[in-house]
């Protein structure tokens, strides 16, 4: 096996890919706090900056999860090692789209309440986070009530139901709202972005991007870690032994 | 020098602060499961169920 | 024996059992007229008739999950005892005949109820549609079937769980959302005639077909998930 997944020490290359991100972090902060005040909310606006690249992402990371719940799936039967792999990263996926929607969420909150004076409007655009966010913390749950074997085809099964649903709630709530329309926190999508203010959403949404792939990664790595642990391997392995379905009180 | 007189720029205070603790929060947590599970690797420990 | 044979031969059996004890009919049916009581405390209908008209097929319709959920998670029961399910796995017969046939039986005890409850609903809710009513006639079975494909298979997949009951309703509940908001908005159109239900007749039409393929195709991967 690959002997830089044995070792005990973090890469060095690890190490430089993180340090480059806390630098695009702190670029992406400064040009934040020092684009051109905004016409209507002042400094308020700023929050857009975090928000924007996390709602963005919320909805990356649930593809990634459906693709290794696919391939995991898939190589089952035939390729048990890259089928843990595919475990492994589903898993970290999962908990990446529900910190980056609870990111979304509150960031959305917290500035709706402060521009608009309400916390919550059962809008097109934060209905769907909810949403998106109750589907991922169900994968999560799914996942911690199931022992052994079962635990990753399960969740693999709900991973791609969850992922067949998010574009139908997408759509069902937008025609909802566009019916019923209610107040829309953030202005529309569609309004314009001042062009001065177009390098710091560039900046941050580089930032939590990279945040977001180095998190999965160690996310991932530490997973692949507990898979290896003696007496794990084999619980997530098929054993192609058919195990009765037992009553469990 | 941090702006926090009206509720706008608390709110944007809080935002911010709301996102560094949750992301690097989860961040130290990570790093905390990384170091045990180096750990636990190295000692062969009974398992534990996780995740 | 053909596909359709094997999931006829399924149906019937469900059909015969919960005849010859009828421990879940009554159940839901009593659990569902309790629901009706209760939100006519929570909603005085009499107090507020416009609004009572606009919520009421919100209300039906959650009332009606509930008490599907109870029937949901009590579905799979009888397959438990004595591993009757094990036998269904050994035997040659297709898995996904066992999953349609239990989810049309499941489909049917829901739509009995359902026939009970709405005419209950409509009495204590003082209820007339203002729009086309026999649209009802659609949107209910559509409606009730995108709740039940989904909801036996969460019952079987939550099987190999350690809380079972408990998980059904807290994955079932996120996924069936959209279907939710359709068949909500549609019994609320068709009550207070304000928009046309169509949209929402095609968004629940295409959930139930997507996910019904979805489910047949993912069952067996299901009931073998420990091999």
């Amino acid at each position: 096996m690959n002997s830089r997944s044995q070792s005990q020490r973090f890469p060095l290359w690890a190490s430089l890919y993180l340090a480059l991100t806390f630098a695009v972090l702190a670029i992406g902060f400064y040009e934040a706090m020092t684009a051109p005040k905004e016409a209507t909310m002042g400094n308020l606006y700023r929050i857009f900056f975090y928000h924007f690249p996390h709602t963005i992402l919320s909805f990356v990371f649930p593809y990634l999860n459906c693709a290794a719940a696919f391939l995991f799936l898939f190589w089952r039967r035939n390729n048990s090692q890259r089928a843990l792999k595919a475990d492994a990263f589903a898993l970290a996926s999962a908990e990446l789209t529900v910190l980056y929607a609870s990111v979304g969420l509150a960031t959305g909150m917290l500035w709706g309440r402060a521009a608009w004076g309400i916390w919550w409007t059962w809008d097109a655009r934060l209905t769907t986070y909810l949403l998106l966010w109750l589907l991922y913390v169900s994968y999560l749950l799914l996942r911690r009530l199931t022992n052994g074997e079962q635990k990753a085809v399960l969740s693999a099964v709900l991973a791609i139901f969850a992922a067949i649903d998010v574009p139908i709630c997408f759509m069902s709530i937008r025609w909802w709202r566009t019916q019923h329309p209610a107040p829309v926190f953030g202005g529309g999508a569609d309004s314009g972005i001042d062009p001065h203010m177009l390098p710091a959403v560039f900046w941050n949404l580089a930032a939590w991007a990279m945040w977001g792939a180095f998190t999965l990664g160690l996310r991932y790595a530490i997973e692949r870690r507990r898979q290896r642990e003696p007496g794990e391997a084999t619980a997530v392995v098929p054993s192609g032994v058919p195990q009765p379905i037992l009553e469990v009180r | 020098m941090i702006p926090f007189s009206t509720l706008s720029e608390r709110h944007l205070v809080y935002a911010y602060c709301a996102v560094w603790i949750l992301q690097f929060g989860y961040g130290a947590w990570l790093a905390v499961q990384w170091r045990r599970s180096g750990r636990n690797a190295g000692n062969k420990k009974t398992t534990e169920q996780s995740g | 024996m053909s596909y359709a044979g094997y999931v006829l031969t399924h149906l019937k059996k469900d059909l015969q059992l919960e005849w010859r004890a009828r421990e879940l009919i009554n159940g839901m049916l009593f659990f569902a007229l309790l629901v009706v009581v209760v939100f006519s405390l929570a909603f005085d209908p009499t107090a507020y008739p416009t609004i009572a008209r606009q919520i009421s097929g919100g209300l039906l319709w959650v009332g009606l999950l509930f008490a599907s959920i109870t029937a949901l998670n009590q579905s799979w029961a009888r397959e438990m005892h004595n591993n009757v399910l094990d036998a269904q796995r050994i035997a040659p017969a297709p898995a996904s005949a066992l999953f349609t046939g239990k989810a049309l039986a499941n489909f049917i005890f829901v739509s009995f109820i359902e026939l009970v409850l709405a005419p209950v609903f409509a009495i204590f809710y003082d209820l007339h549609p203002l729009g086309n009513a026999w649209l009802l006639l659609l949107i209910l079975p559509l409606g009730t079937w995108g709740l039940t494909v989904n909801g036996t298979f969460f019952a079987a997949l939550s099987l190999r769980t350690r809380n079972r009951e408990l998980l059904l309703p807290l994955v079932l509940c996120p996924i069936a959302m959209p279907a939710l908001l359709a068949m909500i908005q549609a019994t609320t159109n068709v009550l207070t005639a304000d928009y046309p239900p169509s949209l929402w007749i095609k968004l629940l039409l295409g959930y139930d077909v997507v996910f019904t393929i979805a489910s047949v195709l993912l069952f067996e991967t299901v009931l073998n998930a420990a091999d």
